[in-house]
């Protein structure tokens, strides 16, 4: 992986706003104040990790800036799980280093963990324990005192909106009940990191939804935010870019766009012509279709014509509307003309050449 | 960012405003503040355990079958001695079946939730989440350990107004009373923290089921030990507190309780710190304290005139106690992480007696062949000095010492080689490492035990060579007799150069991992002690309040 790739230009960072005057979240909570760092919130530096002879992770490296949501994307086993658990202190790596706000994993732990909320891809949970005194037991495990941890409780449970669940035990949860919960658990001592391995998980669409509303405002309020998901439709609508793994390996790193970038496109196009029975109707403009050099696959469905348009990656726009034009002016009267964008599906099956483990 | 940025800022949280949970608020002024207070100062985890345990059934069911086993046996024994409890002496009776109603939840139940606790961390998936939060692993321990004290205290209250009842019976002192209570909390707490280090030291699966058996039936030996102590207590009233033996003896089970119990919270901190942190140096810090414990004890004995035996057994104890320590030791990793060279001696003299005490598997062999060899001069010592040592009786213990060090010496070092040449192809556990040299240990002592008992023909060979490697063998000679002083020494010699030439191949390696010098912090790191605790602003340098520029003014310039 070239450094450049794996390195790209940061997004914009967040504005800092000023202690006490600056925005506020719905809650009426100041958003976080992003001081001058000395360096990514999240970097991994060439970080190996083998078991016995399995070479789990294979020189990572990648940075995620403040206020990004950024994509950990691989199949099964890929090292997903192994290189979050390595940036979360879990586990150390057998080569390489990673660095969360400027501090080793290795060398310095603890100021790492103060820094850092991981959740896992288990809930945690234990017996016998409502939600507030989850919640309180983790916030007194982060050295929240008094008044401050009441606050931190308080403003967890309305962030996941769980402040009618407070006496609750939490075996009685449901599951999108007890994510809220470990979200809550991760973000208590409002971390300027989240690691979240799998959050969405088994939860219905709703939950699904609320969560990724949640992880969103997490990443408003100017925190890195590294998740892996193996729902990629998830990871697309709230990850700024994403790191594409496999075999241990990291074989791209950016966003959708830039990963897919650099090669032909084939882009997905339905067309519908009005006139079906007539000499211009669908048939006629598929076997038009049929004749043009840069369609691929033309048929027609009870949805209309579909196929796939050939172009070069920055000739997206130029080939559509050509194509329209040159469909229009060959007589046909083109009631409906769709183009399907390049899905984070996609670009995974491009990248790793559709293989599956 | 700094760590204040890191955490919750007070400020920023608004006050709930439905209140969710305002238990501070609930008291009035004062006392609401000092119990809140009191309450951040409490160890978190032992705070959740106590939660925990109030709502557990286990814990309600024991606490229930613990005040109606004491009722019933109040009542029975009440309605059995009858008109003649004005008179007779029955404390004592009562008080066995209540010291067996107390030590079952004191030396069984306490101490296998301790070890279930921190085991369910792992079966629950919680121990991650612990672990990634900034609790350190003394914490988890210490509120694990609190925890056990707690329910110990809890069961103990429990039980406390039959206890008192027993005196009124007549037939036991108030001393007795109270080295059984003494007795009981003590073995409590020490077996829990047992169970703790098990627990630690098992995250696997099968691994647990193995040792959640072996340890219940430990437990059950240990309340079986502790219910003959208290019959033999109660039986014979041995104690004389007025006496100096009775102090005396005190004192060295204290002591050595106490020791053991560092030595034991000490090895369970170190089972639950992050690998690349110091986990080694406090181990050996607690070695080094009951080992000194020990010898200080020893030669009280030989002050007051313990047996000549004694002292070779003792010798023999440490020496066992230092292999097993030595073999767990010299499986450490020899790089030492940036984390730990950070905090490595500087000074020749701090670097020349504090290096040993560095994690590492040179290091530790270093560390235990010393401390081996001080215990053996001190031993031979006492023996020379001693006079009742005649007819060459020094002598003697000297070649036994001479010969014991010098096997462990050699095995140590031998096993250190192995377990070297091995992390060279593939992977070796601390355990792994310690079964190493257990085994190699075994097999060099076996071996001659193993050929006597082939045929006669081999029997009759020539086989010195082949039991010139058996401690055990040639020891055990040496002590009946079979082997004369002559033969004793030319055995010395043989072994010892042995283990010196061992000794000396194992010292160079060691001296590798003492060539690593200590790190300065990293700037983050720096910067970030920086944030959180500014350094005070100097004083003015003249009166027109001129103060001299900051480090960090500097720096910025």
């Amino acid at each position: 992986m070239p450094d450049a790739a794996a390195n790209p230009p940061a997004p914009p960072t967040p504005a800092a706003p000023a202690a006490g005057d600056g925005p506020r979240a719905a809650s009426g909570r100041p958003l976080r104040t992003v001081k001058a760092s000395t360096g990514p919130p999240i970097e991994l530096r060439g970080v190996h990790r083998w078991f016995g002879p399995t070479h789990a992770v294979n020189n990572v490296s990648f940075r995620v800036e403040p206020g990004e949501v950024f994509g950990y994307i691989g199949p099964n086993g890929a090292g997903k799980t192994t290189s979050m658990r390595i940036l979360s202190t879990l586990d150390e790596p057998s080569a390489g280093d990673a660095l969360v706000d400027g501090f080793s994993v290795i060398d310095d732990p603890d100021r790492v963990r103060a820094r850092l909320g991981f959740m896992p891809d288990y809930f945690g949970t234990y017996q016998n324990v409502n939600v507030w005194e989850y919640l309180d037991f983790f916030a007194r495990a982060y050295g929240l005192h008094a008044e401050e941890r009441r606050r931190a409780i308080q403003y967890t449970m309305d962030f996941t909106g769980l402040d009618d669940l407070a006496r609750k035990p939490i075996d009685g949860l449901s599951k999108g009940m007890k994510q809220r919960l470990c979200l809550g658990r991760t973000m208590i001592h409002d971390p300027s990191v989240m690691v979240l391995d799998e959050p969405a998980a088994g939860l219905d669409p709703r939950a699904r939804i609320e969560l990724r509303e949640m992880i969103s405002r997490l990443a408003d309020l100017g925190k890195a935010v590294l998740i892996s998901s193996h729902i990629l439709t998830e990871l697309a609508e709230i990850c700024d870019r994403v790191a594409i793994i496999e075999h241990g390996e990291l074989i791209a790193v950016g966003t959708v766009d830039e990963i897919s970038g650099h090669a032909e496109e084939a882009i997905r196009v339905r067309v519908r012509v009005a006139d079906p029975g007539g000499e211009r109707g669908a048939e006629s403009a598929r076997a038009w279709l049929v004749a043009h050099q840069h369609v691929e696959q033309p048929a027609v469905t009870k949805e209309g014509i579909t196929f796939t348009l050939l172009c070069e990656h920055d000739q997206r726009e130029a080939s559509l509307a050509g194509l329209l034009a040159e469909l229009v002016g060959a007589g046909f009267a083109v009631t409906e003309f769709t183009s399907r964008g390049k899905s984070l599906e996609d670009v995974f099956l491009h990248v790793t050449k559709g293989r599956i483990q | 960012m700094s760590h204040a940025a890191a955490t919750p800022r007070a400020a920023g949280r608004p006050a709930g405003a439905r209140g969710v949970d305002d238990r501070g608020s609930q008291l009035p002024g004062t006392p609401a503040r000092l119990l809140e207070s009191l309450g951040d100062r409490v160890n978190p985890i032992l705070v959740k355990e106590t939660r925990q345990a109030l709502k557990s059934r286990q814990f309600v069911l024991w606490f229930v079958l613990l005040l109606v086993a004491s009722w019933v046996a109040t009542i029975a024994a009440v309605a059995v001695i009858g008109p003649s409890i004005y008179y007779v002496s029955a404390g004592g009776y009562l008080l066995k079946v209540y010291y067996v109603i107390l030590c079952v939840p004191l030396v069984v139940v306490t101490p296998f939730s301790a070890y279930r606790s921190l085991a369910a961390e792992h079966e629950e998936n919680t121990r991650d989440l612990i672990e990634v939060s900034t609790l350190t692993p003394r914490q988890v321990i210490n509120g694990k350990l609190g925890s056990a004290a707690l329910q110990t205290l809890i069961y103990g209250s429990a039980l406390a107004p039959c206890i008192a009842f027993t005196y009124l019976l007549r037939g036991v002192s108030l001393l007795q009373i109270g080295v059984l209570l003494a007795g009981a909390v003590l073995a409590s707490v020490g077996l829990s923290a047992v169970g703790l280090l098990v627990a630690a030291g098992t995250r696997q699966k099968y691994a647990q089921v193995v040792m959640s058996v072996a340890l219940a039936g430990g437990l059950f030996m240990a309340l079986w030990a502790m219910l003959a102590w208290a019959w033999e207590l109660l039986r014979y009233d041995t104690l004389d507190f007025r006496g100096p033996v009775y102090w005396a003896v005190t004192a060295v089970v204290l002591s050595l309780y106490a020791t053991t119990l560092a030595l034991v919270y000490a090895a369970a901190v170190s089972l639950t710190t992050f690998s690349s942190a110091n986990r080694s140096t406090p181990l050996r810090l607690a070695l080094l304290a009951q080992q000194t414990v020990f010898v200080a004890w020893v030669a009280g004995g030989v002050a007051v005139g313990m047996p000549f035996s004694g002292l070779r057994g003792a010798f023999f104890v440490a020496a066992a106690y230092w292999f097993a320590a030595g073999a767990a030791l010299c499986g450490e990793q020899p790089t030492l992480s940036h984390r730990v060279r950070r905090s490595l001696p500087q000074s020749l003299l701090g670097r020349a007696l504090g290096s040993w005490l560095q994690p590492g598997g040179g290091s530790g062999y270093v560390f235990t062949v010393a401390n081996l060899a001080a215990v053996a001069v001190l031993t031979v010592l006492a023996g020379w000095l001693d006079p009742r040592a005649a007819g060459g009786a020094a002598t003697e213990l000297a070649v036994s010492v001479g010969l014991l060090v010098s096997y462990i010496v050699a095995y140590l070092g031998l096993g250190r080689l192995v377990v070297t040449a091995l992390r060279k192809v593939t992977e070796v556990s601390l355990l792994g490492c310690f079964l190493i040299q257990v085994l190699i240990a075994l097999a060099g002592s076996g071996l001659p035990y193993v050929v006597d008992t082939l045929t006669d023909r081999v029997r009759v060979e020539n086989l010195v060579w082949l039991n010139a490697m058996s401690p055990t063998w040639n020891l055990s000679a040496l002590e009946e007799g079979a082997i004369g002083l002559d033969r004793g020494l030319t055995l010395l010699v043989t072994v010892g150069a042995a283990a010196l030439a061992i000794g000396l191949v194992n010292l160079t390696l060691a001296g590798r991992e003492a060539r690593q010098l200590r790190v300065g912090k990293p700037r983050r790191v720096v910067q970030d002690e920086l944030e959180q605790q500014p350094p005070p602003e100097a004083a003015p340098t003249n009166p027109w309040g001129d103060r001299p520029r900051s480090a960090g003014e500097a720096a910025g310039q």
